[in-house]
């Protein structure tokens, strides 16, 4: 039986697995009914079925591997990646998109990187083996592996 | 019918003018975008606007264009420094699979030039073994 209900951030009728990857940690979050994300990147509000898979550099901040019965939040994390995907509507009011899709949507954002920033970045993401996504960055000048 | 005189004309030519220096994009972004189904949105960024039913899929690479740096003192403005070699599999509507390595700012110009100065070398051999 499936219970439908409202999230924040992933946060509240939600299920989110955190797994440890190769240097990034994966937070995967599911969730019936309504989907509210307040971040300015990304701020919308998703109704029907959606499933997040959020890259985030492995650091003390990220939260422990495990199950999450109500979900856990990645909005305080900087996130290397991110793919949404979205079956019902979804309501986008953010930099990239205002406006509204009915139907499956799929969003990825694979890099946004600051205009002043010097960065190296190996990303390998395969969400459907996510203990299998390698992230790998530098910023100079600190060496690089 | 409603007439907009040339004053209100001008003004909203002005703030427009005035307002497009701030939808200049501050960051690299990379992205994709599927839909199935029917899709209207406006990319305030890029500022354009889109009305899609049925299947669609959009990658999308943004460069800033004018980045502040410093050059022999001086404050010049140039567009950002990126090199990325992606590689995005995708099965059916959905990704499998997307591959990425990118350098940004000096250290994609430090890339940049250490491969050319290889390639320099290298070239200054297989001419010498020519000759």
């Amino acid at each position: 039986m499936s219970v439908s209900g409202c999230s924040v951030n992933g946060v509240g009728f939600s299920t989110s697995e955190v797994i440890r990857a190769n240097g990034a940690v994966v937070i995967l979050t599911r969730t019936l009914g309504g989907a509210l994300r307040t971040g300015p990147d990304g701020a919308g509000l998703a109704i029907g079925y959606t499933k997040t898979l959020a890259v985030a550099p492995d650091s003390p901040a990220a939260p422990r591997p495990g199950d999450y019965v109500f979900g856990v939040s990645a909005a305080d994390l900087p996130l290397a990646a991110v793919i949404r995907r979205v079956v019902g509507i979804d309501f986008g009011l953010n930099r990239e998109m205002v406006g509204a899709t009915i139907g499956f949507s799929e969003d990825a954002t694979f890099a946004r990187i600051p205009s002043d920033t010097s960065i190296l970045r190996r990303l390998v993401l395969s969400p459907d083996d996510p203990a299998g996504i390698e992230l790998r960055f530098c910023r100079e000048p600190a060496p690089c592996e | 019918m409603r007439v907009i005189g040339w004053s209100q004309n001008v003004a909203v030519i002005a703030s427009v003018l005035v307002l497009l220096p701030t939808c200049e994009p501050a960051q690299l972004y990379l992205a994709n975008h599927t839909v199935v189904g029917i899709n209207a949105k406006v990319n305030p960024e890029q500022g354009n606007g889109i009305l899609v039913i049925g299947y669609d899929r959009t990658f999308a690479t943004v460069i800033p264009r004018s980045v502040e740096q410093q050059e022999n003192g001086l404050v010049t403005r140039d567009a950002m420094s990126a090199l990325v070699c992606s590689n995005l599999v995708v099965d059916g509507i959905t990704i499998r699979r997307y591959t990425e390595s990118l350098a940004t700012g000096q250290a994609a110009t430090n890339f940049a030039n250490n491969s050319w100065r290889a390639e320099q070398r290298g070239s200054g051999s297989q001419d010498q073994k020519f000759l």
